[in-house]
């Protein structure tokens, strides 16, 4: 005898196993009406097209595939730092909420209020409009020496290792050895009660390791400053414009969200904790931080999670003010191709596979941050 | 009890939202070479046309949507409908203009789009004779002192997306290996608000949008567009492929509103010349010797009705791009070939 709910669990599978196939089955009738293909065949291919800004040496007439692993780095290297911005923002604020002073509290409040109700795309054009706004490279701010503000971006002085892939070698070869060393004279320690001697010498060949690495590093470097040509500026480390106003927008705006989470969580610690930390002579901010943070860390993971897959998934609107990531590189590769599908399904596959990892992360803290069952 | 009814809802949950998202996939008639019957039977032409790009399609200032694209869709509707007013203006971005054309979302695209092999060998877009005839160059500020672009190395450019701007601007700088910055966005709006609030040093793009955007800017002695033109661009109507009634359409209201032109055959008198010309070629064109309309499948009248609406080739660009609008160009590439132009008619016959 089937149990009802299995009857309607396989129910289930079939409609949507039916629905499925006919979607697919329109979905094919209707490429063959409008002679369309489904075909990767131009990620091989080779591009005719620039990209302002990319992680990876790209040039045009390198292939398609390329072009868009410059455009998903440029999302990556995106969302990563505004991750970052709006956590940092969005946990002083969130801290500053719940601190009890007033002048804080409204301030908090106030700056929650504004970026939540906001429109994202505002915000988004403000900070890009207030960029372009910067003096043309001609008139630009020099903040310090090297350090230079304009409207093409802020340019740092930038240093270049002539030592290349030795010193890159030679470091991660230094680094192994010194952590095996350190973890074997550990071990010695704890079952003599003293550093033996191997570990001593060891130790001391490491730390003229480093020190020999430092100096090699010193003396093959040297500092790549940025100077003006006939139009912008040249050399040096440089962020553009476009760049700063979207991390800074997508930073801005989530860490309204942010804060608001974090000030929700420690509001849900029961007020004994607070009230028992405060017994024992711990102040507002010891109390915060040794007893309702940790706590709050557990109904905090969840929701920051949405707020990260939803600014992940917030970098597309990258496109409107010309920052070169994913999507605006497939919009280019699409237009040069013609492959709308195949582009589109791309987007697709990246973003879900973005998304999933960033979930997983956040699912493996939350494990950690459990509270241990005895 | 709890769990069976926990699970019945969620059933019910995924059903309902899987029907929602079958309906927006539901089959739809697509097959091809019945573009034509649609236009007929909806008695409506869907046009695909650019969002603000001044003398091609734009807003004027009744709030109307005038330019010589918007024309060429008017020329269209009254051809095929006898009436110039039954359009629906689609503005698309450049992006979206041809996945639109691909999935039947719009008739005829008439975006101020540059015929090349990939559009129609890859693409299927079939593109009619040159409504227009442009090149592709650069705008700067006065102020820069640059008198060549040849003197652009390490400028930000500013590119539209979706066009041929990227590969073009590529292909100058690259040919000639100097370094630029390219500083890519989708539509002339975005491109303006960059290019003007001094984001960019060079503006890419084809002599007749720059000019258009100089003009509607206001102080445009500020600015100069080069007149070395670096590409030729030919921008056309285009039909997607499969309905060759449509195309043979679109290709002929092209040729005849240079030919009315070339005959002098105008908004104004058109209707007089109908009845009372002598001249055999314009009783031919204008359908009093029958023969051109039944072979397109169109009444005999059709250019008498494309005359009317918009006048000749020549009438419809000196209203939106020449003298007499504010973008103010010579006819150059675009005069007739009779005046040492591009533009021609294959006889109409």
């Amino acid at each position: 005898m089937i149990s009802r709910t299995r009857l309607h669990g396989l129910v289930f599978v079939a409609t949507a196993t039916a629905i499925v196939m006919w979607l697919s089955f329109n979905f094919s009738a209707n490429l063959a009406a409008r002679g369309m293909t489904i075909d990767f065949g131009f990620l091989s291919a080779p591009t005719s097209f620039p990209i302002g800004e990319s992680l990876i040496a790209y040039s045009s007439g390198d292939t398609y595939l390329r072009a868009l692993t410059a455009g998903l780095l440029n999302t990556i290297h995106l969302a990563l730092s505004s991750i970052v911005l709006a956590t940092v923002f969005g946990i002083a604020v969130g801290l500053a909420a719940r601190i009890g002073h007033p002048l804080l509290t409204s301030a908090a409040k106030t700056y929650v209020e504004f970026t939540r109700n906001v429109p994202l795309l505002l915000i988004l054009v403000v900070c890009a409009t207030a960029v372009r706004g910067l003096p043309a490279p001609r008139q630009a701010w020099i903040l310090f020496d090297g350090v230079i503000l304009s409207s093409r971006g802020l340019y740092l002085p930038m240093p270049v290792f002539s030592g290349g892939w030795a010193l890159g070698i030679a470091a991660v070869i230094l680094a192994s050895t010194t952590s095996v060393v350190w973890k074997w004279s550990l071990r010695g320690r704890s079952r003599l009660g003293s550093f033996p001697f191997a570990s001593r010498i060891s130790l001391t060949f490491c730390v003229a390791g480093f020190a020999s690495l430092v100096v090699w590093i010193c003396l093959t470097t040297s500092m790549d400053w940025p100077r003006l040509t006939a139009f912008n500026f040249r050399g040096g480390w440089s962020v553009t414009p476009e760049y700063l106003a979207m991390m800074f927008g997508l930073g801005f705006y989530t860490s309204g969200f942010i804060a608001e989470i974090v000030r929700g969580s420690l509001a849900a610690i029961p007020k004994g904790q607070s009230e028992a930390a405060a017994s024992l002579g711990l102040s507002t901010l010891l109390s915060l931080w040794l007893v309702q943070a940790p706590q709050a860390i557990r109904l905090t993971l969840p929701p920051l999670a949405n707020q990260y897959l939803n600014l992940i998934k917030n970098t597309t609107l990258a496109v409107l003010i010309g920052f070169p990531d994913l999507v605006s590189v497939g919009n280019t590769a699409l237009n040069q191709t013609g492959r709308a599908i195949e582009t589109v399904s791309i987007y697709l596959l990246i973003y879900l596979s973005l998304s999933l990892i960033t979930s997983m992360i956040i699912r493996r803290l939350e494990r950690r941050a459990q509270v241990v069952k005895l | 009890m709890n769990a069976f009814r926990r699970t019945s809802a969620n059933l019910l949950g995924c059903i309902a939202a899987i029907a929602a998202a079958g309906a927006l996939l539901a089959p739809v008639d697509a097959s091809a070479g019945k573009v034509m019957d649609g236009i007929r039977q909806k008695g409506n032409l869907v046009c695909g046309v650019g969002q603000a790009v001044p003398g091609f399609s734009a807003p004027a200032a009744n709030g109307d949507l005038a330019g010589i694209d918007i024309d060429f869709c008017k020329s269209m509707a009254a051809a095929v409908l006898g009436d110039a007013t039954k359009v629906t203006y689609r503005q698309t971005s450049y992006s979206d203009r041809f996945v639109l054309l691909a999935s039947g979302e719009i008739d005829v695209l008439v975006h101020d789009t540059t015929t090349t092999l990939n559009r129609e060998g890859a693409q299927k877009a079939r593109f009619t004779s040159p409504n227009y005839f442009d090149g592709y160059t650069f705008m700067v500020a006065k102020s820069l002192g640059v008198d060549s672009p040849d003197k652009l190395a390490d400028a930000t450019v500013c590119i539209l997306q979706g066009s041929t701007f990227e590969v073009n601007t590529e292909n100058f700088f690259k040919s000639r290996g100097l370094k630029y910055t390219p500083l890519v966005l989708g539509t002339w709006e975005q491109l303006d608000a960059a290019f003007f609030g001094g984001r960019c040093d060079a503006f890419g793009g084809n002599y007749g949008n720059l000019a258009g955007s100089r003009a509607a800017h206001g102080n445009a002695s500020d600015y100069i567009i080069f007149p070395e033109f670096i590409t030729l661009e030919p921008y056309a109507p285009a039909v997607y492929g499969g309905d060759d009634e449509l195309f043979l359409t679109a290709r002929w209201v092209m040729f005849a509103l240079v030919e009315a032109e070339r005959l002098g055959i105008t908004q104004a008198n058109v209707k007089e010349m109908a009845t009372s010309s002598t001249n055999p070629e314009i009783q031919q064109l204008l359908g009093k010797t029958p023969g051109n309309g039944k072979d397109l499948g169109l009444p005999e009248d059709w250019v008498v009705k494309v005359v009317s609406a918009v006048g000749n080739y020549g009438e419809s660009f000196e209203r939106n791009l020449g003298k007499s609008s504010p973008l103010m160009l010579d006819r150059g590439l675009n005069a007739l070939w009779t005046k040492g132009g591009l533009m021609y008619a294959a006889p109409l016959r």
